[in-house]
């Protein structure tokens, strides 16, 4: 491996988190290049928290993870530029319209106001959000709040991109929408982690991860199903 | 740049938002910091106006006057007269010497009139008030009969013309308000001879330290032997004010003190609950890299805002109270012009009432302590 080269993968390395006593992940490892990756898991096996780990919302315990470009996930450029997040709820804020929310965003970013401007419409329209950009998130269906809060993480066009359950909750229509725009305008060399367990998100051309097997299913649940 | 526009712009936006939502914890915040200040005014003006009424008592009373007595025996010829004694203390201070004789004078009305004879020492008080009447003449400071009138005096069987004098204060001491002829002790040695009382005034100058002319004065006197002389001295009265000063300075200390950990308490508790309602929007804007000192900073401005409004609130109705609560109290009014003296001004203020700013601005501390807690602990 050159040691030189620009280094384009999302890589952790012996990754150690816990909730108080309760284990997450031991020594968890892999390595994520560019293009779309489905996390599946039940819920509760750390999905989310691997998430949370590599946008460094959560410190890990042990290990490490390198972000595209060699930055640490608690750089402060990574929140305000390159890493875009989706979580699973109250994703936007409330008395901002959509319009504000993906301005205040890019302007974190670092971004000039009129490519703020240029991209807003772009990506509130490859979601249909365009009539609603000057509406508050409390005015809009679940739907179009979640495709709203996918707009305002590819604003940025970042090189990470993560998707908490995405799709949980919506409609058919609504999924579809947003797995378009997943695979048709995802940023060029981007990583895109998706935890999910929603099927529909199977026909995206994608690597997989199961993560069920770093965390034993709860017992008491395979017996109740 | 923009980015902390847009971000403040929106947490100005939610502060609004959240004064609209839940005017009471508003309220609270403005009430308690307004009666906390108001209390602190009014508790500090009542201090300062004990101590100025004290002062003023002092000043009348002669604060910066040391009063010495001493009788002197008759038929001692080398028995030096005290004021002539007390010259060799320096020049940070006046002096007035006068010695009261054993003999008085009486008014063409009948009416008697002390008999005060001064020495060189004392000429320096005296001389622009004798420059009022001709040169030459004796003078009879007097109370009852207008300035400038030639006058017939009788004393000790024979007859004597004088000009009276309108009596000063500081004769008061001497005279106890009854007429006084002033003579030099020249023309008095005849009485002198027979022993006289004599009393001495030394005024300490502006600035002069009082205390120090005291010591100065009693070591003179144990120096001289003079065991008779008393000496009447406002040093009591002077530690007096001093340490009721020392205890004003203590109770403004101690009631900012504790009106500020009131505050930090109020403003703590309610910053805690609008921060658990809140901390969802909070945890977002830092997920997109808000710095969290720019969140905490919107509650620093929140509660400073508030403490300044609460100030300035309390600031006014102390106004208006002010002459009425205090006059009931006793205080002169002269001493509740605020034109003269103004307790509120932000020089006389501005220590008590930072202790509620400080207590105010403390109580945004439990925020800065959850905005420590991880994104991910907060948001799912």
């Amino acid at each position: 491996m050159n040691p030189h080269a620009p280094v384009t993968a999302l890589v952790c390395r012996d990754l150690g988190f816990g909730y108080g006593r309760t284990r997450v992940l031991d020594g968890f490892s892999a390595e994520f290049g560019p293009g779309l990756t489905l996390i599946r898991g039940f819920s509760g096996c750390g999905k989310s928290t691997l998430l949370k780990l590599v946008a460094g919302y959560l410190r890990p315990d042990a290990g490490h993870i390198v972000l595209p470009g060699g930055f640490a996930p608690t750089d402060p450029v990574v929140a305000r530029a390159r890493l875009g997040f989706v979580f699973q709820q109250l994703n936007l804020l409330p008395l901002a319209s959509l319009r504000r929310n993906l301005a205040l965003v890019g302007a974190l970013a670092g971004l000039a106001a009129p490519e703020v401007a240029r991209r807003t419409e772009k990506y509130l329209s490859l979601l249909g959000l365009e009539a609603y950009a000057d509406r508050r998130p409390d005015t809009l269906s679940g739907g179009q709040q979640q495709r709203a809060a996918i707009a305002r993480a590819l604003l940025k066009e970042p090189s990470v991109l993560l998707l908490d359950e995405p799709t949980s909750g919506l409609d058919d229509l609504n999924c579809r929408v947003i797995m378009k725009l997943l695979r048709d305008h995802l940023p060029a060399r981007c990583v895109c982690l998706i935890a999910t367990h929603d099927a529909r998100l199977n026909t995206l051309p994608h690597e997989s991860l199961d993560f069920n097997r770093f965390l034993p299913v709860e017992g008491h649940l395979v017996a109740l199903a | 740049m923009k980015a902390w526009i847009l971000t403040a712009f929106y947490l100005s936006k939610d502060t609004w938002s959240r004064w609209l939502e839940t005017p009471g914890a508003l309220a609270a915040r403005l009430l308690v910091c307004a009666l906390l200040a108001l209390l602190l005014l009014l508790a500090g003006a009542l201090l300062q106006l004990g101590e100025r009424t004290l002062a003023g008592r002092l000043g009348r009373m002669g604060g910066h006057t040391l009063i010495v007595t001493e009788a002197a025996p008759a038929g001692v010829d080398s028995f030096r007269p005290l004021g002539r004694v007390l010259a060799a203390l320096g020049s940070d201070h006046t002096l007035l010497a006068l010695r009261q004789v054993a003999v008085t004078a009486r008014d063409g009305r009948g009416q008697e009139c002390l008999v005060l004879a001064y020495d060189e020492e004392s000429l320096p008080l005296l001389a622009p008030w004798f420059a009022l009447a001709p040169a030459g003449e004796n003078h009879l400071f007097t109370a009852s009969i207008p300035s400038g009138l030639p006058v017939r005096l009788e004393l000790d069987g024979a007859d004597l013309s004088a000009i009276t004098l309108p009596a000063p204060e500081w004769l008061q001491r001497f005279t106890g308000g009854r007429p006084a002829l002033l003579l030099p002790a020249a023309r008095a040695a005849e009485w002198l001879a027979a022993g006289w009382f004599e009393t001495v005034r030394l005024s300490a100058n502006d600035g002069a330290d009082v205390r120090r002319l005291a010591a100065g004065l009693r070591s003179l006197l144990a120096l001289e032997e003079r065991t008779t002389a008393q000496l009447q001295s406002p040093e009591a009265l002077l530690d007096e004010l001093e340490s009721l000063q020392h205890l004003q300075a203590g109770l403004r200390h101690g009631a900012g003190w504790i009106a500020g950990l009131i505050a930090a308490l109020v403003f703590g508790s309610i910053a805690v609950l609008e921060y658990r309602q809140n901390r969802f929007t909070l945890a977002l804007l830092r997920s997109f890299g808000a710095p969290a000192a720019l969140l905490l900073l919107r509650y620093l401005l929140e509660a400073a805002l508030l403490t300044v409004a609460a100030v300035l609130a309390a600031r006014g109705l102390a106004g208006l109270l002010h002459a009425p609560l205090f006059g009931l109290a006793g205080f002169e009014a002269a001493l509740l012009d605020r034109g003269r003296f103004d307790p509120y001004a932000w020089s006389e203020t501005a220590r008590g009432l930072a202790w509620l700013f400080i207590g105010a601005l403390a109580g945004t501390l439990p925020v800065a302590f959850a905005l420590r807690q991880p994104v991910g602990r907060v948001l799912q």
